[in-house]
């Protein structure tokens, strides 16, 4: 298992490097970032002073080069704009981020699992037919419009919760049930079939037969089998989460690194956006790790590698 | 008893009651899209670093916001020595929010910091090097020395040179400004959250000045960066103040009693820019006929008034009439698509199609240019990017014709919309020498008769070529609650210590 986990991490290392490189191309492509920087009423003259003094005038395979060797050595940089450390920057915001993953995904969780199980029971009827068009919907409605929706509701119509800002719990009612909505179906339709295939096994219609009361049968025999590939979507999906939160964080306004990572893009700021990128690379390909060392544990027949 | 109903009611009071905003909890919400980089505007130069340094911070002279005069602020009073010499009498009884003194040492320590180039501030050349050099005369008195003769000095202390106590800022360094900033303004920073917002609490020992003093005890400035959002924060009641709303947005909002719905006159100006030059490539644009066809084809009344709104005026010069020798009497381009059809067919233009680059805030405005050229037979394919990939092409040298605006730092003088289109430069594609000397002699003398001789050539010539379409005056809109009392000023962005309550 070291071997395999030695492996993934050495797997990390590269797509943080490609994603950073990708990234990089990406945002030095998309518009001046000397432009940027000399700021809005600047001259021409300015913005070419901006340029070099930025290093800006260096061929970006070389810029790219000088930006990495620091990361090497540990520093993330500072921002162009703020001047402030990047990785002050990111420490500071991850607290938010991290809150509304955590929320969105217990929220998936504690609704996700039970409709799944709920369908599974009941099998092509209405229970099964409903929870599948709300997975459907949770997929396909863009989540900044699903967040409008909510705001106009909840915000405006009813006044009963905050619209934006990230001062107290009740600020991240709207946004967590707006990144839940898409992390649910998900775990949902995960959670029925591996309920209908637990259900159908052998071992469960033994049980059955046996005459074992049926809440039993779900909690002890079907549940746990059934819920195997749902820790490891679990993990992934907070991942994605994690990575996914930029629209959520700018319409509710909240203060996270998805929010960051937005001003940063648009503006250009690259020792910041590439450090995010790093940052949200790693944090999906080591929870999928965990989550397939979490199985193995868990599951006898399971072995990695 | 207990209902359902009430006890989702006494939830939502609960989670709701944390951001009531309005006159009942005397603290104005106030709305920015974007976040600044800096508080002050020494470090930084945008509309949101400007709009807070006017509450933070004083200038040494200050421009009256309505009418665009000049006045003393931190100097009380200042005397042109010679061309290159400015003698300050600065305020006495003047305090920061740490309760230093302000005196002349502070005018020393934070001009030298402006003035040394190995402070690369950003747009250091045109906003700070103009002085050379500062001297103390007096515990309140100081003389300033200037690099060169610049007629627009006075704009350029009231816009930038905002004073830092010395002490202060040298025992915490300067970065200090980003976090805690310190000034004499009329409120002063209780907290500075990046990314989150500001607070702002009214400073008691404010001194009796031009600047009015703050009308409302606490401003919490917070950083929206959805519209929608600030839209929807407006209508709950839980936010008094937005600006820059997308025009249908803000007249959408005319209906609501609650809210008020503000225009206010604006510097900044909008127009088309021609490759006379052929800097993009050979062009019909080369003709002189062909683009003053194009000037005829242009609706400017229409798209001013109904496509802007909001009080917007055609332009009849490529510089705001409020400027000083922007001059009106010039030749004319009116609307006349007859004639348009004429020139071009003079030209042995018919079919033309040119490539019309548009920031993506401008699209409307291009789109309402192409449906006037397609009129008059000219097929035009808009290009529209983001503001930076735009300004780079553009500085590139590869519009070919382009929408654009242009602000001029809110600086009442031609000089501040000109130089840069007309200066042989990465901005200039009428590459026309003689009209780039007389803009620059402009902007070199003293001699303001002299100068409104040299702007009228400029812009006469500008005009009689036909280099530009000047299209519009800008306006900027005020969302607020209908609680708040605000009068729009000339100057684009609002100026908190004149907001008050009804």
């Amino acid at each position: 298992m070291l071997r395999t986990v030695m492996s993934r991490l050495l797997v990390a290392v590269l797509v943080a490097v490609t994603v950073s490189a990708v990234g990089f191309s990406l945002l030095r492509l998309s518009g001046d970032l000397a432009a940027e920087l000399a700021g809005e009423a600047a001259t021409p003259a300015e913005i070419e002073s901006a340029r070099i003094k930025h290093g800006l005038d260096r061929p970006l395979p070389l810029q790219f080069l000088g930006w990495s060797r620091a990361l090497a050595a540990g520093d993330l940089g500072r921002s162009l704009f703020t001047h402030e450390p990047v990785a002050e920057m990111i420490l500071k915001r991850l607290p938010v981020t991290l809150q509304l993953a955590v929320y969105a995904l217990i929220i998936s969780i504690v609704i996700g699992i039970p409709l799944g199980m709920l369908a599974a029971m009941h099998p092509r009827t209405w229970i099964d037919r409903l929870s599948l068009v709300a997975a459907v919907l949770g997929q396909a409605v863009p989540s900044f419009w699903l967040a409008l929706v909510l705001i106009v509701v909840f915000g405006v119509m009813l006044r009963w919760t905050p619209i934006s800002g990230s001062d107290s719990w009740a600020h991240f009612i709207l946004p967590t049930a707006t990144l839940a909505a898409s992390a649910l179906p998900g775990l949902m339709r995960l959670t029925r079939s591996g309920m209908l295939e637990a259900l159908s096994t052998d071992y469960v219609r033994t049980a059955r037969a046996k005459g074992l009361a049926e809440r039993t049968l779900m909690a002890v025999h079907a549940l746990p089998n059934a819920l195997l590939p749902v820790l490891a979507l679990a993990a992934v999906q907070l991942g994605t989460l994690l990575g996914g939160s930029v629209i959520v964080e700018s319409v509710f306004a909240l203060d996270g690194i998805g929010l960051l990572a937005y001003r940063s893009i648009l503006r250009g700021d690259f020792p910041v956006v590439q450090s995010i990128l790093i940052f949200v690379a790693l944090a999906y390909t080591l929870l999928t790790l965990l989550a397939d060392i979490a199985n193995a544990i868990i599951d006898p027949r399971i072995r990695l590698g | 008893m207990f209902t359902l109903r009430s006890v989702i009611l006494a939830l939502g009071l609960l989670l709701a009651s944390d951001a009531l905003a309005g006159k009942r909890s005397n603290t104005l919400e106030f709305a920015f899209q974007r976040e600044t980089d800096f508080v002050d505007r020494i470090h930084t130069d945008s509309r949101e670093s400007a709009t807070l340094s006017s509450a933070i911070y004083d200038t040494l002279l200050y421009q009256d916001p309505a009418s665009g005069q000049v006045t003393g602020l931190l100097a009380r009073s200042w005397t042109w020595v010679d061309e290159r010499t400015i003698d300050l009498d600065l305020r006495e009884g003047v305090k920061f929010h740490n309760g230093d003194a302000f005196d002349a040492d502070d005018v020393v320590y934070t001009v030298s910091f402006v003035i040394d180039p190995e402070n690369k501030l950003r747009q250091q050349e045109s906003s700070f090097l103009f002085v050379k050099a500062v001297e103390k005369r007096g515990p309140h008195k100081v003389r300033l020395t200037l690099s060169r003769a610049e007629p627009v000095a006075e704009f350029q202390l009231a816009a930038r040179f905002l004073m830092w106590p010395a002490k202060y800022t040298q025992a915490q360094g300067h970065m200090i400004h980003a976090t805690k900033p310190i000034g004499t303004g009329p409120y002063r920073a209780r907290e500075v959250a990046p990314g989150r917002g500001i607070t702002l609490t009214a400073f008691e020992g404010y001194f009796d000045g031009p600047k009015p003093k703050a009308k409302i005890p606490t401003v919490n400035i917070r950083i929206i960066p959805d519209l929608q959002t600030q839209v929807a924060e407006l209508m709950a009641g839980r936010l008094d103040f937005a600006q820059d709303m997308p025009p249908d947005q803000a007249e959408n909002l005319r209906v609501n009693p609650a809210l008020r719905v503000l225009y206010g006159d604006t510097i900044r100006i909008t127009f088309v820019s021609f490759d006379a030059a052929q800097r993009a490539g050979e062009s019909a644009l080369k003709d002189d006929r062909v683009r003053r066809a194009i000037a005829h084809a242009i609706d400017r009344e229409a798209i001013a008034s109904r496509l802007i709104g909001g009080g917007s005026k055609a332009l009849l010069a490529q510089c705001h009439p409020a400027m000083n020798h922007c001059v009106q009497d010039l030749p004319r381009t009116p609307y006349d698509p007859a004639k348009a059809r004429e020139l071009l067919s003079q030209a042995g233009q018919t079919g033309l199609t040119l490539s019309f680059a548009a920031s993506v805030d401008l699209k409307t405005v291009a789109e309402a240019i192409q449906g006037n050229l397609a009129q008059v037979g000219i097929r035009t394919r808009i290009e529209t990017a983001p503001l930076p990939t735009w300004r780079r092409n553009f500085l590139d040298g590869k519009s070919q014709m382009s929408v654009l605006s242009w602000g001029g730092g809110g600086i009442y003088d031609a000089s501040a919309a000109l130089p840069v289109f007309f200066d042989m430069g990465n901005a200039d594609y009428a590459r026309d020498a003689e009209v780039a000397d007389w803009i620059k002699q402009a902007g070199s003398t003293m001699d303001q008769a002299r100068r409104a001789q040299l702007f009228r050539q400029a812009l006469g010539r500008i005009a009689e070529k036909v280099y530009t379409v000047p299209l519009y005056t800008n306006t900027a809109n005020y969302v607020m609650s209908a609680e708040v009392d605000y009068t729009p000023t000339r100057v684009d962005l609002p100026v908190l210590s004149q907001i008050g309550w009804k």
